[in-house]
C-alpha cells in the first residue's frame, strides 16, 4: 500500500524517460506509434494515478515494463523510441 | 491504499493540487511526488496536442489514450463520495476520509479536466477532440463532478470555519466549473465541427445532454449557485472587495453555461443532434468561431419536426415526480427546466417514442374534444384556445444504454430522457 511520505523524490531517470515521451512519439515511424502511443498511456496512467486505485510505485518496474513495451502486443515500440 | 497519518503532501500531491511545477529543493533533475502527478498529467497533454501524433494514428488508439486518462476519474471521486461511490457501484473502493486527501483529489481530478479541456479546445486533431467528447467515461466522470456536494468534503469533526474546509471548497468549487466547462466544450464543439463538416459524427457528442443525471446536475447547480461561487483562489481572497467580486464573476460565468447548456438541450442553438445527424434540416447560421451566441433567458422556439398527440395527461402546471403520459411517452417528471419546458424520464419498458422524423398527430381532434369537454364541465367562459403538444425525444444515453436490459436499441425506444415543451394556453 502506498504512502507518499513528504518530500518522497522521483528518480531523475524516470522523470526523463516520461519527459521524453513526447518527442520520442513524435518520431516514431508510423508502423510502430499506435502501439507506443498505447504504451505511452499505460505509463501515464501509472504515474499519474499510482496510488489512488494502483498500488505502490515501483519505478523499477516502470523502467523493465517500458523497455519490454508495457502491456501492448505490438512489441517493444515504446522501449525501443525511448533507448 | 492511503496512509493513516495526514501529511503535508497526501497522495503525493502538493495540497493546492494543481500546483505544478519542480518543488524547492528537487534537483539534479529529480522530483517531488507531488510535482510529477502533475507533470505526467502534462506530458499526457502534450502527447494529445502534439501535431506528428495523434494525426498518425487511428481513432481506437486515441480512444484507448483518452480512456486511460478518464478511467481514474469516476474512482477518484467515489473515494471522496460514499453517494458517488454507490451510484457507481463502487462500495469496496477505499474511502479518503480525512479533508485534505479528498481536496487532493479534487485537485488531480480538476487537473485531469483540464488536460481533456485543452484537448477539446486546441487539439490539432479532430479525432482526438472525437475521442474525448464522444467517450462514454465522459458522461460518468461529469454527472459525478457536477453532482458533488459540499458535504462529501466534510470531514466529521473537522469545523467548517477551518483553512482546511474553505479550501477543500474552493477545490470542489473548481472541479465543478472545469467539469462545466469540459461539457459545453463538448457539447457546443458538436455544433461547431458539425457546421464545418456536414457528414461529421458530432450527433454523439450531444449525447452528453440526453443524460438525465446530467441534466439534472445542472439543474440542482442552476438552483444553487453558491456552489459555483468559490474560485481558484477563493479561500485566500473572500474577504476582500476583490474576492467578493471574483466570486461574483464565477457564479455568473457558471450561471451563463449553465443557461447555454439547458438552451442546447431543448435545440434553442439549431436543430435538435439527432436530426442533425439525418441532415434532416440545414445547418444552423453561425459566425465567427461557429458557437451559438448566448441567448437570454426566456421562452425558447420550438423544435421543428417534433410533434405529438396529446391523448392524456395533465393539462395544467407539471411538477417534478408527477407521472405523466404524452402521447406513447409516458414517465415520471424530472425537473422544469423554465415555465416551458420539463423533463421526463420515460418508464424504460413503456416508453415509446419517435426520435426523428414527424411522428402523425393523428388525433388532434379528438384530444381537443376531450380537452373541450373538460374546460366546459370546468366552467370556463368563451373559447377554449387551440393548442399544438410538442415533445422532443432523446436518443439514448450511454449510461442508459449500458445499463439497459434490453440492449436491442430501436429508434423508437427511449432510454434517455424526453423533453417535453407545454404550449398550452
Amino acid at each position: 500500500m502506498e504512502h507518499h511520505r513528504p518530500g518522497q523524490v522521483v528518480p531523475p531517470h524516470i522523470v526523463n524517460l516520461v519527459r521524453r515521451l513526447p518527442e520520442a512519439l513524435a518520431s516514431a515511424p508510423a508502423s510502430s506509434l499506435g502501439g507506443a502511443l498505447m504504451s505511452a498511456a499505460n505509463l501515464l496512467s501509472y504515474t499519474a494515478f499510482r496510488g489512488i486505485v494502483l498500488g505502490e510505485p515501483n519505478w523499477d518496474a516502470v523502467v523493465g515494463g517500458t523497455r519490454a513495451g508495457v502491456d501492448t502486443s505490438d512489441g517493444p515500440d515504446l522501449g525501443a523510441l525511448l533507448r | 491504499m492511503f496512509g493513516v497519518a495526514v501529511d503535508d503532501e497526501p497522495l503525493g500531491l502538493s495540497a493546492d493540487g494543481v500546483g505544478g511545477g519542480t518543488a524547492v529543493g528537487e534537483i539534479a533533475g529529480s522530483m517531488s511526488s507531488a510535482s510529477f502527478r502533475v507533470f505526467s498529467l502534462e506530458v499526457w497533454r502534450g502527447i494529445l496536442l502534439h501535431p506528428r501524433i495523434g494525426t498518425r494514428v487511428s481513432k481506437g488508439v486515441l480512444d484507448f489514450v483518452v480512456s486511460q486518462l478518464l478511467f481514474h476519474l469516476p474512482l477518484m471521486l467515489a473515494r471522496m463520495s460514499p453517494d458517488i461511490a454507490r451510484a457507481q457501484g463502487n462500495r469496496d473502493l477505499p474511502r479518503a476520509p480525512l479533508v485534505a486527501e479528498k481536496t487532493v483529489l479534487a485537485g488531480i481530478a480538476t487537473t485531469t479536466l483540464q488536460v481533456l479541456s485543452a484537448t477539446l479546445a486546441n487539439s490539432p486533431c479532430p479525432l482526438a477532440r472525437d475521442s474525448v467528447a464522444e467517450s462514454s467515461q465522459l458522461e460518468f466522470a461529469l454527472q459525478a463532478c457536477l453532482s458533488m456536494q459540499d458535504a462529501a468534503m466534510a470531514q466529521g469533526p473537522e469545523p467548517a470555519s477551518t483553512g482546511r474546509w474553505t479550501a477543500s471548497q474552493a477545490a470542489l468549487c473548481k472541479l465543478r466549473m472545469t467539469a462545466l466547462g469540459v461539457l459545453e466544450q463538448a457539447v457546443f464543439s458538436a455544433f461547431r465541427d458539425w457546421t464545418a463538416y456536414h457528414a461529421y459524427p458530432a450527433v454523439r457528442c450531444g449525447s452528453l445532454l440526453r443524460s438525465p443525471h446530467i441534466i439534472q446536475a445542472l439543474l440542482q447547480l442552476r438552483s444553487d449557485s453558491a456552489a459555483l461561487s468559490y474560485s481558484d483562489h477563493m479561500a485566500m481572497l473572500r474577504t476582500a472587495a476583490a474576492g467578493q467580486r471574483e466570486m461574483g464573476e464565477a457564479k455568473d460565468a457558471g450561471l451563463q453555461r449553465i443557461a447555454r447548456l439547458l438552451q442546447a438541450a431543448v435545440g434553442a442553438f439549431g436543430p435538435a443532434l439527432d436530426e442533425r445527424w439525418h441532415g434532416i434540416f440545414a445547418p444552423p447560421a453561425s459566425g465567427g468561431s461557429g458557437l451559438p451566441p448566448l441567448l437570454p433567458l426566456g421562452p425558447i422556439p420550438g423544435i421543428p419536426g417534433r410533434s405529438a398527440e396529446l391523448r392524456s395527461g395533465p393539462l395544467g402546471s407539471i411538477d417534478p415526480s408527477d407521472f405523466v403520459e404524452f402521447g406513447l411517452c409516458q414517465g415520471t417528471v424530472l425537473a422544469t427546466i423554465s415555465d416551458d419546458w420539463v423533463v421526463v424520464k420515460p418508464q424504460s419498458d413503456r416508453a415509446m417514442v419517435q426520435s426523428k422524423g414527424h411522428m402523425a398527430t393523428s388525433h388532434p381532434a379528438g384530444v381537443q374534444a376531450v380537452r373541450k369537454a373538460a374546460w366546459d364541465a370546468a366552467g370556463h367562459p368563451g373559447e377554449l384556445e387551440s393548442y399544438t403538444p410538442q415533445f422532443g425525444a432523446m436518443r439514448p444515453a450511454y449510461s442508459d444504454v449500458a445499463t439497459a436490459s434490453d440492449p436491442s436499441l430501436s429508434p423508437m425506444r427511449c432510454f434517455g430522457h424526453v423533453l417535453i415543451r407545454r404550449v398550452e394556453a
